[in-house]
């Protein structure tokens, strides 16, 4: 399991988004998160990317060749009574407390992309895409004023693996436009490209298809495959475009009201009555009036 | 010609009603004059010029000129061409800086002096302001910081002019970051209130810590010496001075010339620091975080420390700023640092373009001479300075020089 989510709980005040949320995500899969608008899905990508510190639970991530990663851990949690005993503990805490957030997540292995795109838009595609590459290139400042072998090369290797990605999603041309400037199909996918440049292995997708047409939908789809056949980069998507998520998902996710209702196939979700019911609203509630 | 009437007879209208009162009312006394002549002169006058004015704009000349006046709003960020921009002329400016002091009195060289600290000032405000997107009302403090820690440790630890320099910049760097932690969170207006308020604590320190600072009554600074030569006619501090070791006539623009040479190099060399560390990876995690914060924490930057690297780089140049005033000035109060100091720096960092480096030097120097220049209109300053900001905001909502993104070549195409 390359990502596996148990008992998240996520609190905002009195409401609770997400309760007892537990799945996983298979190492090499696409996996699906759906449900209705308000389930929780968004949360439940904030919490797993460190955007939002879960109010309980666990996020455990194994992802590169080492240890699984907990999640809550490098995000900063509140000290606890044992803390005073165990210096280490307290440490690792105080360390995290300081300079935890979102941004480990992403160094352990872990991306996004958001559902309203959110480039660098006065920047060029090609800075977009360096900026992604902060783990890659070197940022010794007096290698960087004296312009010295070591960091020209590790620039260079960075603009090479920018112009790889911007070749997979066949927007090269637009490499020295302002980001801002690209129509909003070659937006999105520059969000994606921008994400995979930190080299991720787990890329979570916030409805990539949302504003797309059906020919750029499809075009997306082949993309999102060829990630994991390829790349080998696991995805988890949020989608409301179902025809999609049936189409390139292993495994679905189905979010009702903060709860996982249902997990499995595709098929099994679509023969699912409790889905139908989450989306539809119809059979017993009904009766119950 | 029908909206032309039309309209030079309803500003004509306004004009009454705007100068009845004013003109038309005249008190004598107890009583009130009414002498309505004297708006209507006033309202004709005004209408007939409007209408004079609408048959100009309506011609062909007219709109011409309107439209080189206002139709130029190309302010938008452009992406290089590739090729190197660098002008000769650029070289030919740095060079010609360097014989300046040959050409000029004392007086103007102690204003080119001061030039050359606004720029180091707009360097850094552009770093913090232009760079890192953090809008900063209070950066007058790092540059009190650096001029105080110049003078107060030259007061109390005998610190020299040259050991000055890194330590000014060492504590500027350091309150930057004070600055930084507690404002980590805000975004815009509250920074810049926050900032604001930053500012002022650190003049009112200044200013009330009678025992340590001097209060405003203010400290002296130690004379600069250049490898223990010193510039004074007797030598105060055991040493030798300058012009007895060269065996020259006593001059008392030696000390001017000598600030003037090493303040130069030290803005050549940030200004070389400050254009690399724009291609470089922190200088475009700055430009980064000012577009978007969320996302650059999406992709692995760490905000907060990027954020404080931003203020402590931008305060680390400002204390430099500050170190140079002291050294020439040979006197700090806390009366140079008011809030006053921090819009102008404000106001040369957007009226050069905000992150281009040659817009705010150009910026700097044009806003430290030119009221120099014009000092027998000198009460007409913030006016004319406040006409060249609007006029600034019309033309070139982006400041002088317009923001500019490198280009890469990329292998396989031109």
């Amino acid at each position: 399991m390359l990502l596996s989510v148990e008992n998240l709980t996520m609190k905002f005040g009195g409401v609770v988004a997400l309760n007892q949320v537990g799945f996983g995500v298979e190492e090499g899969s696409i996996t699906a998160l759906i449900g209705p608008n308000g389930a929780g899905k968004t949360t439940a990508f904030n919490c797993i990317t460190g955007f939002y510190k879960a109010s309980s639970g666990r996020l455990t991530f194994s992802g590169r060749d080492q240890e699984p990663v907990d999640i809550l851990a490098i995000l900063g949690e509140n000290f606890q009574l044992g803390d005073l005993l165990n210096p280490v503990a307290f440490a690792r805490r105080l360390y995290f407390k300081m300079f935890g957030g979102a941004h480990r997540v992403t160094r352990a292995g872990v991306v996004r992309t958001f559902q309203n795109v959110r480039l660098f838009k006065e920047m060029t595609v090609m800075e977009n895409l360096l900026v992604a590459q902060r783990q890659q290139v070197n940022h010794n400042l007096l290698a960087g004023f004296f312009k010295s072998r070591a960091y020209l090369k590790a620039e260079a290797e960075a603009v090479d693996r920018g112009v790889k990605w911007l070749e997979f999603f066949g927007i090269l041309d637009s490499a020295n436009r302002l980001a801002g400037e690209l129509a909003y199909g070659d937006q999105r996918l520059l969000e994606i490209a921008r994400a995979l440049c930190t080299e991720p292995k787990l890329i979570c997708l916030d409805e990539p298809a949302a504003g797309l047409n059906p020919r750029e939908t499809e075009l997306l789809n082949s993309h999102i495959r060829q990630l994991r056949d390829k790349f080998n980069i696991t995805i988890l998507l949020i989608e409301h475009d179902m025809g999609l998520v049936m189409d390139i998902s292993d495994h679905v996710v189905v979010l009702d009201h903060g709860e996982v209702i249902a997990a499995g196939t595709p098929l099994q979700i679509q023969n699912s009555a409790v889905v139908t019911k989450a989306y539809l609203g119809i059979a017993d509630d009904e009766e119950e009036v | 010609m029908k909206k032309a009437i039309k309209d030079s007879i309803l500003t004509g209208l306004v004009a009454f009603l705007v100068f009845g009162p004013i003109s038309g009312l005249v008190l004598s006394g107890y009583s009130i004059e009414v002498h309505a002549e004297r708006p209507l002169i006033m309202a004709v006058v005004v209408a007939l010029g409007r209408f004079v004015f609408a048959l100009l704009a309506d011609s062909s000349h007219g709109l011409k000129l309107s439209a080189a006046i206002f139709g130029r709003r190309d302010g938008g960020v452009t992406v290089a061409s590739g090729e190197p921009t660098l002008s000769p002329l650029l070289y030919l400016a740095v060079f010609a800086a360097f014989f300046l002091p040959f050409l000029l009195s004392k007086y103007w060289l102690g204003v080119a002096i001061l030039a050359l600290i606004y720029v180091l000032l707009a360097l850094g405000l552009n770093i913090v302001v232009g760079l890192a997107g953090l809008l900063d009302l209070g950066f007058v403090a790092f540059y009190a910081v650096g001029a105080y820690g110049y003078a107060l440790g030259s007061q109390y630890f005998d610190l020299g002019f040259w050991s000055a320099i890194p330590f000014g910049a060492f504590l500027a760097a350091c309150f930057g970051m004070v600055l930084g932690f507690p404002v980590l969170r805000m975004h815009g207006d509250y920074l810049a209130i926050v900032t604001l308020g930053f500012g002022e604590i650190i003049r009112l320190v200044l200013n009330n810590w009678v025992s340590f600072t001097g209060g405003p009554s203010g400290v002296f600074v130690q004379a600069p010496t250049l490898f223990g030569l010193e510039f004074s006619r007797r030598a105060k501090f055991g040493g030798e001075p300058f012009h007895k070791f060269f065996d020259i006539a006593y001059s008392s623009s030696y000390k001017t010339m000598f600030l003037y040479f090493v303040l130069l190099l030290l803005v050549v060399a940030i200004t070389f620091f400050v254009v690399r560390l724009r291609s470089m990876p922190l200088g475009r995690a700055w430009e980064a975080l000012r577009e978007d914060e969320v996302a650059c924490r999406s992709l692995g930057i760490n905000h907060v420390t990027t954020k404080l690297s931003a203020f402590a780089m931008g305060a680390m140049v400002g204390g430099l700023g500050g170190v140079f005033f002291a050294a020439s000035q040979g006197f700090v109060n806390p009366a140079s640092f008011t809030f006053f100091e921090s819009a102008l720096i404000l106001a040369i960092v957007v009226l050069g373009g905000l992150g281009s480096t040659v817009g705010v030097i150009v910026a700097a120097i044009i806003l430290t001479v030119f009221p120099e220049l014009l000092r027998e209109w000198s009460q007409y300053r913030i006016l004319l300075f406040g006409v060249a900001m609007v006029l600034m905001m019309v033309w070139r909502p982006r400041g002088l020089v317009r923001p500019k993104r490198p280009f890469f070549a990329i292998r396989g195409q031109k």
